[in-house]
């Protein structure tokens, strides 16, 4: 892979959980637990699970708005946490979010001119005229009016102001950009657009995304490559095709079920996981899932499984597909 | 039997400083005993201030009730007094709100806040109320129910809260149940909880559920009938497999296409034009200024609802033109 722009390596997040005397770290959350993969320039990556599983700290640690427990990432083959602070904030001018709740992230007291143009007047030094042009340059291009500079967000329906949000990540010409859960708080219509525009601007400008989502239609309309996180740990990892058509961890064929889509008909055709997600201070033994996985044997809660390579860059974690696939061979 | 449920010619406007808005108009909706009925729409559609209006808990001066009826039963809600529709309301008409989070107090345990709407509703003492309320968390499937009585809502997790929501809605035997997207903002797995929850609810307590949804996908799981309603009105309305097997209105094909299914498909670029203000002089369909397939005669003349097949109501000028109606080349998309 000549040109991986993202390389993540056995990146782990712990919180530490204070109590007692002198609030000692009493136990840790294990957030992000071993996370390791690669993306390549121009790729969309769905990172795919339920609430709690991670895929939040996973890109906070990744943008570095978090301090990793350990691990590595190279971004563009620069080593992001090894780096002083002058070159760090450079480099940051290529790493972008866009967060899920647009009627949270924009500060309500700020015009639509200074809520994009702030990440320019930090980086570019531009302002006045020149800045309300680029603003207006930026507006433009994820399809609002040019007006819009001098407007606050709440003149702003749910939509538009995720595309104001977008904008905002789009200021310096980023090479990555990451979308956590762009289209969750807004309604179908809205989604459609947005993610419309997404597609549109990941052509004409090159970019990478890291997309969250737990709407899997989602994902599988935008995403090359899928991660689905439990518990902190990557799950299944793989080309879209192959972790849609040839599902191999019971947690990922659990959640496709869980979906009700146009085909379904009646309530018994979609599927729960029972219970929830177990505490992440204490996981369980073994496999982090067998204690909702209707396929768990006794192996599964004492040894932790491994990534299995499916062929294609297509890996699981799951003791039963190591076995299908040598029985296979 | 007659009809259980029946809105009949409603209109309800907002009253704002550039005149009467009108935000909702429907003719007719009938909802038989015991099923669950979808209503689908954007945001702005309406949805919600149908809620409420059955409910009558719009507040009004803003909100006028220009005409109509709400026939419940026989009896016509909006003609009986706030003291009656106090009796109503949670005994007869319930509703599960939008959004979990914000619906419960925070300062008082969840336990507490079942037992009061007990104790508001019933006279019975706080001992019978108590027992009840841990009825009513086992009803909803939520384990160890006792620990949970002891809660603070911030305690629970969004789905567990939802749990609580629903519990509160049916306490008082509700036989009429209004859920308002009462799996926004949950996850996918938790969502399909819930549906799994109403559905069973609703079979063994034979509720009737007035199901609001943004995505047609959930309403294709628990709904049998359903109605789409755009800018106030409903354009087509049948069963959901009728509507969604050989949809009629442009709406709902916009509706449907904005689902992403496959990557070589792009969704929908219909609705790329903003939503524009519909302009009060217009005295066509509402749907005009989106519309891709609008004609002269949808500026000048709002559609009625017409008779597709069964029981399938469309209100568009362009599905009845000539022998086949305008769906026949969606269909295979």
């Amino acid at each position: 892979m000549a040109d991986s722009i993202l390389k993540v390596k056995d990146l782990k997040k712990y919180f530490p959980v204070r109590g007692g005397f002198f609030s000692k770290p009493v136990a840790w959350v294990k957030a992000v637990d071993g996370v390791t993969f690669e993306m390549e320039q121009g790729e969309v990556l769905g990172l795919v699970g339920e609430s709690g599983c991670g895929k939040t700290t996973l890109v906070n640690v990744l943008l570095k708005l978090e301090e990793p427990t350990s691990g590595e990432v190279h971004f563009d083959g620069l080593d992001l946490f090894n780096m002083d602070k002058k070159s760090l904030r450079k480099t940051r001018k290529n790493l972008q979010i866009v967060f899920q709740d647009p009627f949270w992230s924009l500060n309500p007291r700020l015009l639509v001119r200074d809520i994009v143009g702030e990440p320019i007047k930090v980086h570019a030094n531009c302002s006045g005229e020149q800045l309300v042009k680029k603003v207006g340059d930026l507006l433009e291009m994820v399809g609002l009016p040019r007006n819009g500079v001098f407007k606050y967000p709440h003149e702003f329906s749910g939509g538009e102001r995720q595309r104001i949000a977008i904008a905002r990540a789009l200021a310096l010409s980023p090479k990555l950009v990451v979308l956590d859960e762009p289209t969750s708080s807004i309604d179908v219509l809205s989604q459609a657009q947005i993610l419309e525009l997404l597609k549109d601007l990941k052509q004409s400008l090159g970019l990478t995304y890291i997309l969250i989502s737990h709407d899997l239609s989602v994902v599988n309309y935008m995403a090359d490559r899928i991660a689905v996180m439990y518990l902190g740990k990557m799950v299944e990892y793989g080309p879209a095709d192959d972790v849609f058509g040839r599902t191999a961890h019971p947690y990922t064929k659990a959640l496709f079920a869980a979906i009700p889509t146009l085909d379904t008909e009646g309530i018994d055709s979609i599927a729960t996981i029972e219970g929830s997600v177990p505490s992440a201070i204490n996981p369980p033994s073994g496999c982090r899932f067998h204690t909702r996985c209707p396929m768990a044997k006794e192996i599964c809660r004492q040894k932790e499984p491994v990534m299995v390579d499916l062929g294609g860059g297509h890996r699981a974690a799951c003791h039963f597909i190591g076995k299908d696939a040598k029985s296979a061979c | 039997m007659g009809e259980y449920f029946k809105i009949k010619e409603l209109r309800v406007g907002f009253k704002t400083f550039e005149g009467q808005k009108n935000v909702l108009d429907i003719d007719t909706m009938v909802l038989n005993k015991g099923e669950t009925f979808g209503i689908v729409g954007e945001s702005g559609a309406g949805k919600t201030v149908l809620a409420l209006t059955i409910l009558r808990l719009l507040s009004s001066p803003p909100s006028v009730i220009e005409s109509g009826s709400i026939l419940f039963n026989g009896e016509d809600l909006l003609q009986k007094p706030e003291s009656e529709m106090r009796k109503i309301r949670g005994r007869h008409i319930s509703m599960i709100f939008q959004d979990p989070m914000s619906t419960l107090n925070p300062v008082f345990t969840v336990g507490e806040q079942i037992i009061r709407v007990f104790r508001n509703n019933k006279r019975i003492s706080r001992k019978e109320a108590e027992k009840e309320a841990l009825g009513m968390i086992e009803m909803v499937k939520l384990p160890d129910a006792k620990n949970i009585m002891g809660k603070y809502p911030h305690e629970l997790s969004g789905g567990q809260r939802q749990r609580i929501v629903i519990a509160i809605a049916l306490s008082c035997g509700a036989e009429f149940l209004i859920a308002d997207e009462p799996t926004r903002n949950l996850d996918v797995t938790i969502q399909a909880g819930i549906l799994k929850l109403i559905a069973e609810l609703q079979r063994e307590l034979g509720v009737t559920v007035l199901f609001i949804a943004n995505n047609l996908g959930l309403v294709s799981a628990i709904c049998k009938r359903v109605a789409i309603l755009n800018a106030g009105r409903i354009v087509e309305t049948g069963s959901v497999r009728e509507v969604l097997k050989d949809p009629r209105h442009p709406y709902t094909l916009t509706l449907l296409n904005a689902i992403p299914r496959n990557k070589g498909e792009r969704v929908n670029r219909v609705n790329t034009i903003i939503k524009e203000e519909r302009d009060r002089d217009l005295r066509g369909c509402r749907y005009y200024s989106r519309c891709m397939e609008k004609q002269e005669i949808c500026r000048d003349s709002e559609p009625t609802s017409g008779l597709i097949l069964g029981t399938h109501w469309v209100a568009c000028h362009r599905a009845f033109e000539g022998g086949e109606p305008g769906g026949g080349q969606h269909t295979e998309g």
